[in-house]
């Protein structure tokens, strides 16, 4: 068994050496087991990247520049294990290398990234935290891979970049989301046997279908007669986010007829995941049709929809997480006799795509894609100001905050002086809070019960965003020869975003005031004092359009020595705001169309390989991109009126990468050096401010004017078969993302005089930008026994995590006074020290993962299962700043107290958890 | 063989499984409201733990002595609309009640659970009661005195009664203020929004400080403090400008008695103004001639009785106007302060002033506040009074629109405002100027200041 191995692994097949005028490599691959060729695997020349792919008898075959000496081929196919073959090319000869075998990939690991990601899906929108790790897959470098399996759990971002910077495609149509350029990941969660044919291109490199971000582009392709025929079947346990996974997938592959289909469902379920009450209810169903006409069209069309529903957890203050524990969650209570979570996120958009595509000539394809997408994302929350007229038509009510943890309800309040201290008050609040501490949904029901009329004062709501975008576009290839590739592509897309909020249930009662409870103000001068009922909209209620057209061209030149690629685009997004409400704090600027906004993008990249030797590469890319904002940070408060954020321009963003590829058949390694710049960004935030404007707490949207981020490092991979068993592989990532401007900083607000209040430079220069942590390492090896089972370990240790700061508080707003003079008490080493950022402790984890495989007749069966964590470390991954003590003051005085009312909220990452899987392959 | 028969069974139970599994979302029944009326009686009134006060903390746990003392009372409070803040205010009963006490509880939004007039029990044992700037409290106690009861446990003190009674405010006037009626829901007849406020808000729109508002009453002109949170629904909403009944919730603070609403309902102003008649004369007033002037620089008050000024208290209380200088300026001033007289009224009336030789006269008079806590001061003309202070009720007065200080609240003015110049080119014969201040120890006690009285024409 093992000396098999050692063939298959490093094996010197029969080679022929036939005398010809030609230097040529040929040779077949065949199923390890079967011993049926297999066709469309694809085979790399590893020195020269050159690619082909071997036809329906196995056999490949290249014949044109090929390399002289020591090379290495690299033989793959989704589904196999990857394998590299050192050959000895002399010029002139012909290597045939006939019946290299590839094993199915039974024991791969890339089911686990699509677990980590679109199932936890880490873009939960109260954490600001977004990864990458979507984006890569097992096919990928040590590197990328350990990047998106060890670290994704942490947070971590690849680069310092968070997820709009990298373009998920399926089937060539760009899937990020135009509100906030991030891809929507539940949108195709649970269907990981229908995504395994990712193409990807990392960074800058160049990629058949677009620009792609500074991240770079990922294409999924759902064409049915790109599937193997057969079908699969799996369940899965486990207690990171849903307890049961079930997926069941079969494709047809080519049918004689031209036909081709592959079809899939997935449910992912579980009423609770690591966090208290966070359920998940996910079902996935997936159908994608493809006809053959003739030998140069095809038309393909595919459905996916993936509703999804989970349960959300909040970001907790340590006081809070000292009083409970890392798994507590304040959005749920008991409701008759269940948990209940009051903020649950639903994801319903299903996607209908139409795909042509069409073989011009031999040399250039054209593929030409319509697509549309619809339904909703809604994020549910309470509201407790719920009111009713009086006899005099003014609005009365209002209740009480439900949330458990609320300041006032937790033992760190009352001990401050500003309430006593109040020992009893804070030991009754401590054991309140620690034996029970959840939402009470009875009482919120005992008052809208018992309300005069019976209006609800408490009701859950959810905030809707009712998206539906159509997409063409057209993608050309053509290879000019077999030095010289040009790509392009042309782009059109149009967004209607429905934006409002809507009652989900009014908790007993029978109706919602549509007045706002903090000033009086109605939400829709045009219907006043409208009571809302369930199912209804209500505050808010407006659209956003966008239309965007963009083009792409690139060229890919590939040369013994050199490989090189220019790429450039240019894209136009028009936005529109649509009031549906006449908002009477805005009255002349809330109902209607506002302004028609345009923004001109333009991009363009290079990169360039040279190839010393085979074993050795250096690698040079650089880009420049300027790009609309999102949609999210262009208006700067869309729920209430047109206003789109002073002096909004194009974001620009440069980037520059140097890398050393270290290849040989033992060791491969890569370290790489990069610096990105961001300018002219925008970010818009909302909350409760306390020491702005006026001595009442007052609703604020701050907006982060001209940011500027810059983010500098290494990446170094490197693993080694030191056996044909066993695989050592380490990975660091040395990153250091900061701000490098002081941008401007001005909020707006019903509550302020007129509307603004400008609060100058935010002095952020030097400041860490959060978002996981800038180091990061990790160690670990692989043992893959010939008997098909096979155990995994890695150790992973992140540093440099830090905390989202307030930028409000960095402003002059810290120290003025309310007479625009510093506070006379002001001392300047107190405030650098209260102004500190917050790095968090490093840690450790380890993870651990093994499997085994059989073969019984024509079927596999496969098992494998991992560990997380294995050692419980408790650690942060993140958090941010509470904006309400905005002033020198209120923070001396609150960090004074020895557990601060308004400390920072965190996120904590999990304990030990575990994943079990087992499949049924046909 | 056989397994793989068995496989799909198997694949296809876990698929039926997996798609009838249900995740516990969405499905909830909606709590019942049945009422189970508590097993809980009084043995102790409202009164008699009241009575219990005697100048410090009362501990109810060690007044109890070992027993347990059970209250019962009627909601009066409501805080739906703002005005009240934490705290549950009981009466011993929905109509004609004999005492009532405020409960100091750390719970907002009360008002669906703790309508008006819903029975409540309060078990005291555990609380302790003090008085707090003139009103008693019951509280959970703090050191030596009380504070508000935790939201974490204050249903094991106050116990709901399913019993919701109709609540009759007492009807009460001005004259009948006293400590008695603190915390009782009382009515009040004929009263309005005192003439300089008519126009204001119940509270600030730029902030939420809590506002005092002055109401008078028709018939005895005397004035009462109400109080609007700065924080109420309705503290933008103008101020009812008629006259008419209020229903409001008696109070105290130190020793001025104030008033709340619970809500605007609680305000029916529907009748017109009843204030008293002003003078409006037309045309042009002012000239080079002084006809009357007087700066009480150099005199005394005898001088001034003697020149025909009348500095009386109507009610033969011993507190009247009184000569005061400051800073090398004299003036007269008065206070309802330390009067100990509810109500206080004094009148400053000058001698007789002969507008015959003159046209186009006009009144120019400057004014001064301490302390202000409300309007006290009014200015009237008369042109059918007999200079004898026993005729001052039968004379017709006619009030000016003079502009009177609000302000401010502590310490004095430092300045004199100028209170007019005022018309009264209309008037003939023999006028009289009256400065009367109507306030009471237990009220309205700002002070006032008079100074530079004259009267010029042509």
């Amino acid at each position: 068994m093992k000396k098999k191995l050692l063939i298959f692994l490093f094996g010197i097949f029969s080679i022929f050496t036939t005398y010809a005028q030609q230097t040529t490599i040929k040779g077949s691959v065949k199923d390890a087991l079967t011993f049926d060729p297999i066709a469309e695997v694809t085979v790399t020349i590893e020195e020269t990247k050159q690619t082909t792919k071997t036809n329906d008898l196995g056999e490949f075959k290249f014949s044109n520049n090929v390399p002289l000496g020591e090379q290495v081929l690299k033989i793959f196919k989704e589904g196999y294990a990857v394998k590299r073959y050192p050959i000895v090319v002399n010029e002139g000869q012909t290597v045939n290398i006939t019946d290299m075998t590839l094993e199915l990939d039974m024991t791969s690991a890339e089911e686990l990234f699509t677990i980590t990601l679109s199932d936890d899906e880490l873009n939960d929108d109260t954490s600001g935290s977004d990864n990458i790790s979507g984006l890569l897959s097992s096919s990928l470098d040590v590197f990328q891979r350990t990047a998106a399996f060890e670290f994704s759990s942490s947070f971590f971002n690849l680069r310092g970049l968070d997820s709009q910077n990298g373009s998920v495609l399926i089937n060539g149509v760009e899937m990020n989301k135009l509100f906030n350029g991030r891809p929507q990941w539940s949108n195709w969660g649970g269907l990981n046997d229908v995504l395994r044919n990712q193409e990807l291109s990392v960074g800058l490199q160049a990629s058949s279908y677009n620009f792609g971000g500074f991240l770079g582009t990922t294409n999924i392709n759902v064409r049915a007669s790109q599937f193997q025929s057969g079908g699969r079947v799996t369940y899965s346990s486990s207690n990171r986010s849903y307890t049961n996974r079930f997926m069941a997938s079969y494709a047809t592959g080519l049918m004689k007829d031209g036909w081709s289909m592959a079809f899939m469902l997935g449910r992912r379920w579980g009423n609770e995941g690591f966090q208290d009450a966070t359920l998940y209810d996910s079902n996935s169903f997936f159908a994608s049709i493809e006809k053959k006409f003739g030998e140069k069209h095809s038309l393909n069309l595919t459905s996916i929809y993936t509703p999804n529903r989970r349960g959300k957890s909040s970001p907790n203050t340590q006081e809070v997480y000292d009083l409970k524990d890392i798994k507590y969650n304040e959005y749920w209570g008991y409701q008759d006799g269940k948990k209940r979570n009051s903020r649950i996120k639903e994801v319903n958009e299903p996607i209908l795509m139409l795909n042509h595509f069409w073989d011009l000539s031999d040399k250039t394809s054209l593929n030409t894609n319509i697509a549309y997408q619809f339904g909703k994302i809604g994020n549910s929350r309470l509201d407790n100001n719920g009111q009713r007229l009086n006899d005099d038509d003014i609005p009365v009510g209002g209740g009480s905050n439900p949330s458990p943890a609320y300041y006032q309800k937790l033992p760190s309040y009352w001990l401050t002086p500003a309430a006593g201290p109040n020992y009893e008050q804070a030991y009754l609040n401590e054991q309140q809070f620690v034996n029970d501490g959840q939402i009470d949904w009875n009482s919120m029901y005992l008052t809208n019960l018992t309300n005069t009329d019976n209006y609800s004062t408490y009701i859950l709501f959810e905030d809707r965003n009712d998206d539906k975008q159509f997409t063409a576009n057209s993608i050309l290839t053509s290879y000019i020869n077999d030095n010289i590739t040009i790509n392009g592509s042309i782009n059109y897309s149009k967004l209607k975003s429905e934006n409002f909020a809507e009652i989900i249930d009014l908790l007993g009662g029978n109706g919602y005031l549509n007045v706002d409870s903090f000033d009086g103000f109605q939400f829709d001068e045009l219907n006043p004092n409208r009571i809302a009922g369930e199912g209804e909209k209500f505050r808010y209620n407006f659209n956003l359009y966008s239309d965007i057209v963009s083009g792409f061209l690139q060229g890919q030149f590939k040369y013994n020595k050199f490989d090189f690629y220019v790429s450039a685009t240019a894209t136009n997004t028009q936005y529109q705001r649509e009031g549906l409400y006449q908002n009477a704090a805005y009255s002349d600027n809330s109902f209607g169309k506002g302004e028609k906004l345009s923004f001109t993008g333009i991009g363009a990249k290079a990169g360039v390989t040279y190839k010393l030797t085979g074993k050795h590469l250096f690698n040079l890319n650089a880009g420049y991109l300027t790009k609309a904002p999102s949609l999210r940070n262009t208006f700067s408060n869309s729920r209430e009126n047109h206003n789109i954020v002073s002096d909004i321009t194009e974001e620009k963003m440069s980037t520059v990468d140097a890398s050393y590829i270290f290849r040989s058949p033992i060791v491969k390694a890569r370290l790489t050096g990069y610096y990105s710049k961001i300018e002219d960004a925008n970010e818009i935030s909302f909350y409760y401010a306390d020491g702005v404007g006026g001595d009442n707490t007052a609703f604020v949207q701050e907006i982060l004017q001209g940011i500027a981020k810059r983010q500098i490092g290494a990446e170094i991979g490197i693993e080694a078969q030191v056996t044909p068993t066993i695989l050592l592989k380490g990975v660091a990532s040395l990153g250091q993302f900061t701000y490098d401007n002081n941008p401007n900083l001005y909020l707006t607000s019903s509550d302020f005089e007129n509307g603004r209040v400008d609060f100058g430079v935010s002095t952020l220069k030097d400041y860490r930008v959060a978002g996981g942590p800038q180091k990061a390492y990790s160690i670990g090896f692989e043992y893959r026994d010939p008997d098909y089972w096979w155990i995994g370990a890695t150790a992973n240790f992140f540093d440099d995590t830090y905390i989202d700061i307030s930028p409000l508080t960095r402003t002059k707003n810290f120290y003025l006074d309310s007479d625009g003079l510093p506070f006379n008490d002001y001392d300047e080493d107190l405030a650098r020290e209260l102004l500190k950022q917050e790095k968090f402790d490093s840690y450790a984890s380890v993870n651990l993962i093994g499997g085994k495989s059989w073969k019984i007749d024509d079927y596999y069966i496969g098992f494998f299962a991992s560990i997380n964590n294995l050692l419980d470390t408790e650690y942060k991954t993140g958090g941010f700043e509470q904006g309400r003590n905005a002033n020198y003051r209120q923070l001396r005085d609150d960090q004074s107290n020895d557990t601060p009312v308004f400390g920072s909220r965190y996120w904590y990452g999990r304990g030990a958890t575990y994943f079990m899987n087992v499949y049924f392959r046909f | 063989m056989k397994t793989i028969k068995i496989l799909p069974l198997t694949l296809l139970f876990i698929a039926v499984f997996a798609v009838i599994s249900c995740v516990e979302d969405d499905d909830y029944d909606i709590p019942s409201v049945e009422f189970t009326e508590p097993n809980i009686e009084a043995n102790t009134t409202i009164s008699i733990i009241k009575s219990m006060y005697a100048g410090s903390l009362v501990d109810f746990t060690a007044a109890s002595n070992g027993g347990e003392l059970i209250i019962e009372g009627y909601v009066v409070s409501n805080d739906e609309a703002g005005n009240f803040y934490k705290v549950l205010i009981l009466q011993d009963a929905p109509e004609n009640p004999t005492a009532a006490i405020q409960l100091d509880v750390d719970v907002t939004s009360m008002y669906a659970l703790y309508k008006p007039g819903r029975k409540v029990y309060v078990k005291l044992n555990g609380l302790g009661m003090d008085n707090l700037n003139g009103v008693l409290h019951i509280g959970a106690i703090q050191g030596t005195s009380v504070g508000r009861i935790s939201a974490t446990n204050y249903t094991d003190f106050i116990i709901r009664s399913g019993e919701i009674a109709t609540m009759v405010p007492k009807v009460i006037t001005p004259a009948d203020y006293s400590d008695n009626y603190i915390n009782m829901l009382v009515q009040i007849d004929n009263m309005q929004l005192s003439l300089p406020e008519v126009g204001l808000p119940y509270a600030n729109a730029s902030d939420t400080y809590t506002v005092n508002r002055n109401l008078k009453n028709c018939d005895d002109e005397s004035s009462t403090i109400i109080r609007n949170s700065g924080f109420a629904a309705f503290k933008n909403e103008l101020f009812p400008t008629g006259s008419g009944s209020i229903v409001a919730v008696f109070s105290k603070y130190n020793s001025d008695y104030q008033i709340f609403i619970r809500d605007t309902d609680d305000i029916n102003f529907n009748g017109e103004r009843c204030d008293p008649p002003l003078l409006e004369c037309a045309g042009t007033s002012g000239g080079t001639q002084v006809i009357f002037d007087e700066n009480f620089e150099g005199t005394t008050e005898a001088t001034l009785t003697a020149e025909g000024w009348i500095n009386i208290n109507v009610n033969a209380g011993t507190y009247k106007y009184s000569l005061r200088s400051f800073s090398g300026n004299s003036y007269m001033q008065t206070t309802a302060y330390n009067s100990n007289e509810n109500p206080y009224e004094a009148w400053l009336i000058t001698p007789a002033i002969n507008l015959d030789a003159s046209t186009s006269e006009q009144l120019t008079f400057k004014t001064n506040v301490g302390y202000y806590n409300g309007d006290a001061l009014s200015v009237y003309v008369s042109t059918d009074f007999t200079g004898n202070s026993a005729d001052i009720s039968e004379a017709t007065w006619l009030a000016v629109d003079a502009t009177l200080p609000q302000g401010p609240t502590s310490g004095y003015g430092t300045a004199f405002t100028n209170s007019g110049p005022i018309n009264v080119s209309c008037l003939e014969g023999n006028m009289y100027i009256a400065f009367k201040y109507l306030g009471s120890s237990t009220g309205i006690t700002t002070t006032f200041q008079v100074d530079d009285v004259k009267v010029t024409g042509n």
